[in-house]
């Protein structure tokens, strides 16, 4: 980061990651995902809440924000659908 | 069919948890009790409590005999490392372990998931100089490929293990690979992602070079001139610019032509910066906003679809940097609860695990809900009941527990689809070689199936080679179907000139390592029509992890044909049933900590 964007908190570009899919958004350190993630869902036209999103394998949040994380600029955050399984064999 | 069901339930949840029912933790007991369906679960106390008392019973049993097998599994294997710490790893003990819970059995989707490669990650992901190393269970089943895809995993493996150097990528990539597997490299990671498919067209490419892949150290200082000229190496200019995120994704086109900006070297962020957007926007499905104020073009790609809610963004985005008049923007039915620390608790999450931290795993109703009788569960419940196992370890065993590794449920999905690059980041900050185990939880999406790996000592494959190979056994029925490769096939030519040699122990650096085996261990099945598989694959972590070593010197054993009878007892296959309500209690107890929790913090 260079010094002259040190000053006014510069924003911190975020690639999301959905099954290879990229989508890329800038966010401010010291905000809370949760617009990020509403976002996200808006933008692979996705329910509110649908996505579960990690960082480095953590789950992460709404209010949980980038500084938080420890997240740099360039860092890839996953989204993933909710995955079930039961095993049901499967009819033949 | 899996998917179908799938889309049911989530129907049937969304309109469950819209009502709002479950709210306090008298619901909770309430819901607890109610059941028209009670095929499996009980769940009146003295059930939880006989559960409880016969999970205590479990562990207490075998205390003496693992004392025994210690020793056995120590000297056992050749070459033993002397140590009395039975977790370190041991020559010789390199398993990767399949214990797959299939209903039906069918002994392919192992070939087409238990394996890809799970070693390729653990070999290469540390950051520890050490030469990557590869197999996958394809290799196992169907030797010729697997020989000769494996120099091409090698050299890949080789290309991001050095990336994981922070280094300047360029030289270090002259250096260690010779220009058309580089070059080759650089065609896979732009086509397709390096593991599913290593063996097709492009593996012709790299035959017998790739094997030197890891020669010519001598000339790290000299000019990456090869690299430089190559006018087809675009994805691997542009890896060095900083960090996976920066990897193509999977389905791009190769870009003609490399921007200059894009091969900065990654310390320097700013450049990287502003090189992102010109490479990026070229992949048609990204979007960028290079800067605030900057309204951005449309942009084509099938990302398109959803165009006011694309709209949407820019307006929120242009609008201005603060907070209040973004949200503004988002319309009401986006708004999502924001729950978490701080906020008022919302009725829908029970708590989080552990209650404080990053990265916890949330358990609301949603997951209360799943655990109900013949429904399917999902990751979240899955990765809460691992956590709770290694608390539950760690409260026994603390060294036991540190050396445990738990990945992430979606750890293996990123790495079948996306490959390598992808799934390093669930394992980034962590060394797995210096544990002992990891626990690998396997969904498979469409069988809608949860399955498990366990690798024991992943950093044996630095040890000595065994003295004889391990056979494989398919799950059904434990018939011999193959011999793993030997360890002599993965030798590399003169490692020791290699940047990414061991440093820590010199010796290693002769070059051979042992291809971890693969041992399909029989486990009871879920009966036919159940839904328990992810309880099954909670349940036999829980039971190794009580006493792993009884389990890698008595079951664990590629040759060992176990009646099916002592099969269930070593299992304990009849606590399975209670799983649903010892989580159900556990979430029931942890919910009422966590309120209490928060009500005095709040207070």
């Amino acid at each position: 980061m260079s010094e002259d964007q040190e000053d006014v908190k510069p924003k911190i570009t975020i690639v999301i990651d959905f099954e290879g899919q990229h989508c890329t958004v800038r966010v401010r350190p010291g905000a809370t995902f949760k617009k990020l993630f509403e976002v996200t869902e808006k933008r692979f036209g996705k329910e509110p809440g649908t996505f579960k999103f990690t960082f480095a394998g953590k789950r992460l949040y709404p209010h949980n924000t980038a500084a938080e994380l420890d997240m740099e600029d360039g860092d890839t955050i996953d989204a993933h659908l909710e995955q079930l399984g039961g095993g049901h064999p499967i009819p033949r | 069919m899996g998917p179908q069901r799938q889309s049911t339930e989530n129907q049937s949840v969304l309109g469950d948890t819209a009502a709002g029912t479950w709210e306090t933790e008298d619901a909770v007991v309430r819901i607890g009790m109610r059941r028209e369906d009670n095929t499996t679960t009980a769940e009146s106390d003295s059930d939880v409590s006989r559960a409880i008392h016969r999970w205590e019973r479990y562990r207490a049993r075998p205390r003496v005999q693992e004392e025994r097998n210690a020793s056995v599994v120590e000297s056992g294997e050749d070459g033993g490392n002397g140590t009395k710490d039975v977790l370190a790893p041991k020559p010789g003990g390199g398993v990767v372990l399949s214990v797959a819970v299939i209903g039906d059995s069918e002994p392919c989707s192992l070939a087409a998931l238990s394996s890809r490669s799970c070693f390729s990650i653990w070999a290469s992901c540390r950051a520890h100089r050490r030469i990557p190393i590869l197999t996958t269970a394809s290799s196992f089943l169907h030797v010729p490929a697997a020989v000769s895809s494996l120099p091409l995993c090698l050299a890949i493996l080789t290309l991001f293990s050095i990336m994981d150097q922070d280094e300047d990528l360029d030289t270090l990539m002259a250096c260690t690979l010779e220009e058309d597997v580089a070059d080759s490299i650089a065609k896979i990671m732009c086509f397709s992602s390096p593991f599913p498919r290593p063996a097709s067209s492009t593996t012709s490419h790299v035959d017998s070079p790739t094997i030197k892949s890891s020669i010519a150290g001598s000339s790290r200082s000299s000019h990456p001139r090869s690299l430089r000229e190559t006018p087809r190496k675009p994805p691997i200019a542009k890896l060095p610019t900083t960090r996976v995120s920066r990897f193509p994704p999977s389905n791009c086109q190769p870009m003609a032509k490399p921007t200059q900006d894009a091969r900065q070297p990654s310390r320097k962020s700013a450049g990287a910066i502003i090189s992102k957007p010109s490479s990026i926007r070229r992949l048609g499905s990204t979007r960028v906003r290079s800067s605030c104020d900057t309204p951005m073009a449309p942009i084509p790609g099938p990302l398109r679809s959803g165009v006011e809610n694309t709209k949407g963004w820019m307006a929120c985005s242009e609008k201005s940097p603060g907070k209040s008049a973004e949200v503004e923007n988002v319309p009401h039915s986006l708004s999502i609860r924001a729950g978490g620390a701080g906020a008022v608790p919302d009725p829908e999450i029970k708590f989080y695990y552990p209650f404080s931290g990053i990265g916890a795993v949330k358990i609301s109703t949603r997951e209360w809900q799943l655990l109900e009788a013949n429904r399917m569960v999902n990751d979240s419940v899955i990765e809460f009941g691992l956590r709770l196992w290694l608390d539950e370890v760690r409260a026994d065993d603390p060294h036991l527990a540190d050396a445990t590794i738990i990945l992430s449920p979606f750890f293996f999905t990123q790495l079948s689809e996306q490959g390598y690059a992808a799934a390093r980041r669930y394992i980034n900050p962590v060394d797995v070689f210096t544990k002992a185990f990891i626990i690998v939880p396997i969904h498979d999406k469409k069988r809608s199936h949860w399955f498990l790996a366990i690798v024991t000592y992943p950093g044996s494959i630095f040890g000595a080679p065994p003295n004889s190979y391990t056979t494989l056994f398919s799950v059904k029925g434990a018939q011999r179907i193959g011999w793993a490769v030997p360890p002599e096939t993965v030798q590399v030519a003169q490692p020791s000139n290699l940047p990414c040699v061991p440093g820590s122990s010199g010796k290693e650096a002769e070059g051979i390592f042992m291809l971890p085996s693969e041992v399909h261990v029989k486990v009871p099945q879920q009966p036919a029509r159940s839904l328990d598989c992810g309880l099954y694959l909670l349940h036999y972590v829980r039971v190794f992890m009580a006493r792993p070593l009884y389990f890698l010197a008595d079951v664990f054993l590629p040759n060992k044909l176990i009646p099916a009878n002592e099969l269930d007892s070593i299992w304990a296959v009849d606590m399975i049933n209670d799983m649903r309500s010892t989580l159900r209690t556990k979430i029931s107890t942890l919910n009422e900590e966590w309120r209490l929790q928060f009500a005095s913090s709040n207070s």
